[in-house]
C-alpha cells in the first residue's frame, strides 16, 4: 500500500485546510489531501462571498467599516443571531482572529469588489486563489499536496488519531497516511438532500469519520437552508442565481409573502443574512399550507421591475452571467413576466465536530476546522463562514504542529487497517442487492421532507426509524462495476455510509430538541425554552448505538430563563440588532 | 434544445477487463439539460459504470473538464445535444 508520512495531516483542501496547512507548514511537515482538485474543490470556491471582521478593523485596514465598531459588540451580535445557542469560547476566537486573518488575504491579492460595515465583499475563487498564493510563499516546500483522493477512515492507535485511510480515484488503490496530528477540514453533508446549494463531494467524509473514531458531534440538528434556489431546469439546479439577484416571492395564487407583521423582521429579511432563515421558512410555510407550485417550492418574479430598471439590473451582471452559467435565456423569459420555481436547498451546517478553542476535538490528536466543526454560530449562522474557515484554520494548523512538535506517534494498528479497507471492498463482495442510487435516492428526499426546513416530531420519528434501516440496506448495497480504478459508484457506496451517518445523527437531536431555537423550527414545539433547553447536544458512538447528551452552552453570558414563542423571539432578535445600528 | 424529447449519447466506459469502449445509451430529456446532468441520469439509472468527475457544478472548478464531440469542455457548462460523443477521461 502506498503510504505518506508527515508531521501533520490535513484532511480537505477548501478555505479551512488550506489555511491550517500554511500554518503548519511554518513549523512542520504536512500532507494535504484532497478528494478533487486541491485548493480548488469544495464549499469555499462557490462562496458568494463576504468575508468578515469588525468596523473598527476594518476600517483600519482602510475600509469604511465602523470605528465605533469593535470585536465584542460583534460577539454580542452573534450570540443573539444564534439563538444563545453558540459556544462562547469559540466566539471569542472567531472574533479575535478574525483581523489578522483578513488582512493576510489582502495582502495574499484577495480582490474586494465591495464593502459593508462589517464584511469586505469578494468571491469564494478569489479567497481560495489568496490560499493557494499564501501556501506557496509560506509552506510550499513542506506542504505536500496529493489530489483526488477520498480519506473514507481516520487510524486510531492507543486512543489517538494517528492517520487516515483513502482511495484514489484514478488507480482505485488504498493509501495510507501517518501523522502525528490530524485536522478534518471537510465541511458540510449537502449531498444528503434532495435540494442543496453544495459542491458534489460534500458527503459529512469528516463528520461520519469521526464518529466511527468515537469523536463527539455537537448540534446536528441545526441545518441553515438557503431560499430562492432554481429547481429546474436540470442545468440550473442549485444554482445561488437568484438568491443574489433581488426580486419578489410568490405563492400559487399570484400573492407576495415577503412581509412580517413586524416591519422590523422584514427589515432583517430584506438586508441580511437572516433572508436565510427567514425565506426558507416562509418558502416552506406556502408549500405545507398547499400554496406551492408544481415542483414542491414557489415562484421567483421580476416582473414589477420597470424595463430600465431590468436594464440597470442587467449592467450589474454583463450578459446575465454568474459563477460560470449563463442565464441569458431564462433572464429573457424573466423579462417577459415569467416566473422561475424556486425552493429552499441545504446550504450551511452550524453542527458537526465538536471542538474548543484550540480545535481540539475529544479525540486525542484529531483536529477540526470551519463548516465540518460545529458550536461556533449556535443555531444559526448569519455572520460569516468564510471567516469561520480561516480562523479555525489557522489555529487547528498551530495547534496540531504544536502537538506534533511534542509527540512521538504510536505506531499504526495494522489490524485496523486490514479491518477498515475490507470493510470498503466489501462492496464488491455482493452480488445482488439495492443499488447505491436508489438508496441515496431514498435519503435524499428523506431528510429534506422529514429533516428539513420545518420539522415536527411525528416526522422526526419516522425519519429515525427510515434513516435506521436504510443503513442497515448499507450492508446490502452492491457495487455493480467490479474494476477498483475511476469507479464512481463505489466511492457514492463509501461517501452514503457518511451522509446516512449524519442525516440520522441529525434527525435524531432533531427529535430530542422539542422546542424551536433559530434553524430548528418545530410545528409541535414553537416556543424557544430558555428554561429547558438552552443546551448542546452532544452526540458519540455507544456500545448500542448513538448516545445523545444534553450540554449546557459554554457562555458567560446571562439571559432570562424563560420560554419565549418563537415568533416574538425573532422580533426580541431584531430589535437588539437594530438597536445596536442606531446607537452606533 | 428543449421539451421533452429524447436524446442518443456515446459515452467512453471503463470495462471490467481494464479497457475502455464506448456505450450508447438514449436518454428522456426534461427541460434543458447539461453534460453533467446527462452523465448522472446515466450512471444513476442505465449503467453505474458510466463514470466521471465533477464538483462544483458551476463552471468554477473545473473538475469536470472532459473531451465532449473531440473538444475539451467543462461538462457542467455544455448543454447536451443528440448524438454527442463524450470522453470523461482523456488520457487515461
Amino acid at each position: 500500500m502506498h503510504r505518506y508520512d508527515s508531521d501533520v495531516l490535513v484532511i480537505g483542501s477548501g478555505g479551512a485546510g488550506l489555511r491550517a496547512a500554511i500554518e503548519a507548514a511554518k513549523t512542520t511537515s504536512v500532507t494535504l489531501v484532497s478528494k478533487g482538485p486541491v485548493g480548488r474543490s469544495g464549499a469555499t470556491i462557490l462562496a458568494g462571498a463576504d468575508i468578515m471582521a469588525d468596523g473598527a478593523t476594518l476600517h483600519a485596514l482602510g475600509y469604511p467599516g465602523n470605528p465605533a465598531d469593535n470585536p465584542a459588540a460583534w460577539a454580542k451580535d452573534i450570540l443573539i443571531e444564534g439563538f444563545y445557542l453558540n459556544d462562547e469560547n469559540l466566539v471569542q476566537a472567531y472574533v479575535a482572529g478574525s483581523g489578522q486573518r483578513v488582512k493576510e488575504l489582502l495582502d495574499w491579492g484577495m480582490t474586494v469588489r465591495d464593502t459593508e460595515e462589517r464584511a469586505l465583499l469578494t468571491t469564494g475563487m478569489s479567497i481560495c486563489a489568496a490560499l493557494r498564493c499564501g501556501l506557496r510563499e509560506l509552506g510550499g516546500t513542506q506542504a505536500t499536496q496529493v489530489d483526488g483522493v477520498m480519506i473514507f477512515d481516520l487510524l486510531v492507535s492507543q486512543g489517538r488519531a494517528v492517520g487516515a485511510l483513502g482511495i484514489d480515484f484514478e488507480t482505485g488503490e488504498f493509501i495510507r497516511f501517518q501523522a502525528k496530528a490530524v485536522i478534518l477540514a471537510t465541511g458540510g453533508w449537502h449531498q444528503a438532500y434532495a435540494f442543496n446549494a453544495g459542491a458534489d463531494e460534500l458527503t459529512g467524509d469528516g463528520q461520519g469519520m469521526a464518529y466511527r473514531a468515537g469523536a463527539e458531534l455537537v448540534d446536528m440538528e441545526m441545518v441553515t437552508f438557503v431560499p430562492n434556489i432554481l429547481l429546474a431546469p436540470p442545468r440550473y439546479r442549485g444554482s445561488l442565481w437568484f438568491y443574489v439577484l433581488p426580486g419578489t416571492l410568490l405563492n400559487s395564487r399570484g400573492d407576495a409573502f415577503m412581509a412580517w407583521e413586524d416591519p422590523k423582521v422584514t427589515k432583517l429579511a430584506l438586508t441580511s443574512e437572516w433572508n436565510k432563515l427567514l425565506f426558507s421558512k416562509a418558502s416552506m410555510r406556502e408549500v405545507l399550507e398547499g400554496r406551492g407550485s408544481p415542483l414542491g417550492g414557489v415562484y421567483f418574479s421580476l416582473k414589477h421591475f420597470p424595463a430600465n430598471v431590468f436594464d440597470a439590473l442587467e449592467q450589474a451582471y454583463p450578459g446575465w452571467k454568474f459563477q460560470g452559467d449563463d442565464f441569458s435565456e431564462l433572464m429573457a423569459k424573466m423579462r417577459e413576466g415569467y416566473a422561475a420555481e424556486v425552493g429552499p436547498a441545504a446550504e450551511y451546517f452550524e453542527g458537526g465536530i465538536r471542538i474548543n478553542e484550540r480545535c481540539e476535538t475529544s479525540l486525542p490528536g484529531l483536529y477540526a476546522a470551519g463548516e465540518c466543526s460545529g458550536g461556533l454560530f449556535g443555531a444559526n449562522r448569519v455572520a460569516a463562514a468564510t471567516t469561520e474557515m480561516v480562523v479555525e484554520g489557522a489555529i487547528a494548523g498551530r495547534e496540531a504542529a504544536k502537538l506534533a512538535a511534542k509527540n512521538e506517534t504510536p505506531p499504526i494498528d495494522e489490524k485496523q487497517v486490514e479491518h477498515l479497507t475490507q470493510e470498503c471492498a466489501g462492496f464488491f463482495d455482493r452480488e445482488d442487492g439495492v443499488t447505491v442510487a436508489e438508496l441515496r435516492g431514498r435519503l435524499r428526499r428523506l431528510a429534506y421532507e422529514k429533516v428539513g426546513v420545518i420539522r415536527k416530531g411525528k416526522c422526526l420519528s419516522e425519519a429515525c426509524k427510515a434513516v435506521n434501516e436504510l443503513e442497515e440496506s448499507l450492508g446490502q448495497v452492491t457495487v455493480a462495476t467490479k474494476r477498483r480504478a475511476y469507479n464512481r459508484e463505489w466511492r457514492e457506496a463509501i461517501e452514503l455510509r457518511n451522509m446516512l451517518q449524519c442525516v440520522l445523527l441529525s434527525a435524531y437531536a432533531a427529535r430530542e430538541r422539542t422546542e424551536s431555537r433559530g434553524v430548528h423550527v418545530r410545528e409541535d414545539y414553537p416556543v424557544v425554552d430558555n428554561i429547558g433547553w438552552r443546551q448542546h447536544l452532544v452526540v458519540r458512538k455507544g456500545g448500542e448505538g448513538i448516545n445523545l447528551t444534553p450540554v449546557p452552552v459554554v457562555s458567560q453570558t446571562e439571559i432570562p430563563k424563560e420560554q419565549i414563542p418563537y415568533e416574538e423571539a425573532i422580533i426580541q432578535a431584531a430589535e437588539a440588532l437594530m438597536a445596536r445600528k442606531e446607537v452606533s | 434544445m428543449t421539451g421533452n424529447d429524447e436524446i442518443a449519447v456515446r459515452i467512453r466506459v471503463w470495462q471490467e477487463t481494464g479497457e475502455s469502449a464506448y456505450r450508447e445509451y438514449v436518454i428522456a430529456v426534461n427541460g434543458e439539460m447539461n453534460v453533467l446532468n446527462v452523465l448522472e441520469y446515466v450512471h444513476e439509472h442505465l449503467d453505474p459504470a458510466v463514470s466521471y468527475k465533477s464538483s462544483c457544478r458551476r463552471g468554477v472548478c473545473g473538475a469536470c473538464a472532459m473531451t465532449i464531440n473531440g473538444k475539451r469542455c467543462l461538462a457542467c457548462e455544455t448543454v447536451a445535444e443528440d448524438g454527442m460523443t463524450i470522453n470523461p477521461f482523456e488520457g487515461a
